[in-house]
């Protein structure tokens, strides 16, 4: 993956150049694993019986897989819009560390808090893991219209995306579904632990990955709360106590 | 209040914003809110990120071996090969990530092909 040569020492570049920057990179790993997850999202809509300008609304107004497709299973199930709500708030709790953590990596001095609150719209995993590894080699001006730039363009054209993998589902053979879906955790997989920088970083990943399928058994459907608390935590504490003691 | 609750065309859009999107937003709005004017070297800041990369790896661990739709077809030992060589090829190879996904992919769908359709 480039990163756009922008560095401090050069002339001031205006936000819409950085803003032109972030698109670059629709066209980047990311972005392409992306399409191919929501091409798959769109079929599973149509086979869950989700009108496409349902599924389309979907994309554009939660912005969140997990999110998504937790809602049409409960849409699927006939369950109520209160239940359904608290799932899906159960679902997305990953976002609020995941934001805290990328604030600060994005503004500058003089940020406003709107843009802030603007482009936490379009931070889900993908533009998260390609922010946090992007992001500290810009210039801290360049960072939120860059970030924007990139989500902002990369939510509106998973939303055709999804119309795609909407109206050419039936035509994927299962096989093939199967490997659309396999392809999201295999790209976080892969790319997370180039933007873990710290000690507690890198540890987490592995508590994550290791007491994700064991709190799915011990505390089902609160499981994700309790493997970022633990694992995050624990990762933590082991990450401070080696600082201080080097 | 279900789905199809109310027979008008914007219920359903209105159900969407009410049960899937503000439950989802809400989050990120907190997120900007708690990240008030913290620095990136902040101990609160070295916590959430360590909280985040531990969610996203649950939710990794979660997509691979607790999937939903078209994946649990596959069998389990078939989706960890596969996971086991993406890895490898992508550390072994240069760090190639379109190389190491495709690869996984491809592999997942020759096991299945090979063990499972016959």
């Amino acid at each position: 993956m480039t990163i756009p040569p922008l560095s401090g020492t050069e002339e001031r570049l205006s936000a819409f150049v950085c803003y032109r920057r972030g698109m670059r990179h629709l066209l980047s790993t990311p972005a392409i694993v992306l399409y191919l997850s929501f091409i798959g999202f769109g079929g599973f809509a149509r086979e869950s019986g989700v009108d496409l300008g349902h599924a389309l609304a979907m994309t554009g107004l939660i912005w969140a897989l997990p999110s998504q497709v937790v809602l049409i299973g409960g849409i699927v199930s006939g369950a109520g819009l209160a239940a359904i709500a608290l799932a899906v708030t159960l679902a997305s709790i990953r976002l609020m560390p995941m934001v805290v953590a990328l604030v600060p990596e994005l503004r500058d001095r003089e940020t406003p808090r709107w843009q802030l609150y603007l482009v936490s719209h379009v931070t889900a995993i993908t533009a998260w893991v390609f922010a946090m590894q992007t992001v500290p080699s810009l210039p801290r001006y360049a960072r939120v219209p860059f970030f924007a730039g990139f989500g902002v363009s990369l939510c509106f054209l998973n939303i055709g995306v999804t119309a795609i993998g909407y109206s050419i589902a039936g035509i994927v053979p299962p096989l093939a579904a199967a490997a659309l879906f396999f392809m999201t955790p295999l790209y976080f997989l892969l790319t997370l632990p180039s933007a873990a920088r710290l000690l507690s970083d890198r540890l987490a990943l592995v508590f994550g990955l290791c007491l994700g399928p064991v709190f799915v058994h011990v505390v089902p459907g609160a499981d994700l709360i309790w493997t970022g608390l633990v694992g995050g935590v624990g990762a933590y504490a082991i990450g401070r106590y080696r600082r201080r003691a080097s | 209040m279900t789905f199809s609750f109310l027979d008008h065309a914007w219920w359903p859009y209105l159900f969407i914003v009410l049960a899937g999107m503000v439950p989802t937003q809400i989050w990120r709005w907190l997120g900007v809110a708690f990240a008030g004017n913290l620095r990136d070297d902040s101990e609160w800041i070295l916590l959430a990120r360590a909280v985040a990369n531990a969610l996203v790896a649950g939710v990794i661990a979660r997509l691979i071996l607790f999937p939903s739709g078209a994946l649990l077809e596959v069998p389990v030992w078939i989706r960890l090969i596969s996971v086991a060589l993406a890895v490898s090829v992508y550390y072994g190879l240069g760090r190639r990530l379109l190389l190491g996904v495709f690869s996984g992919a491809g592999c997942l769908m020759a096991l299945n092909g090979l063990f499972t359709a016959g």
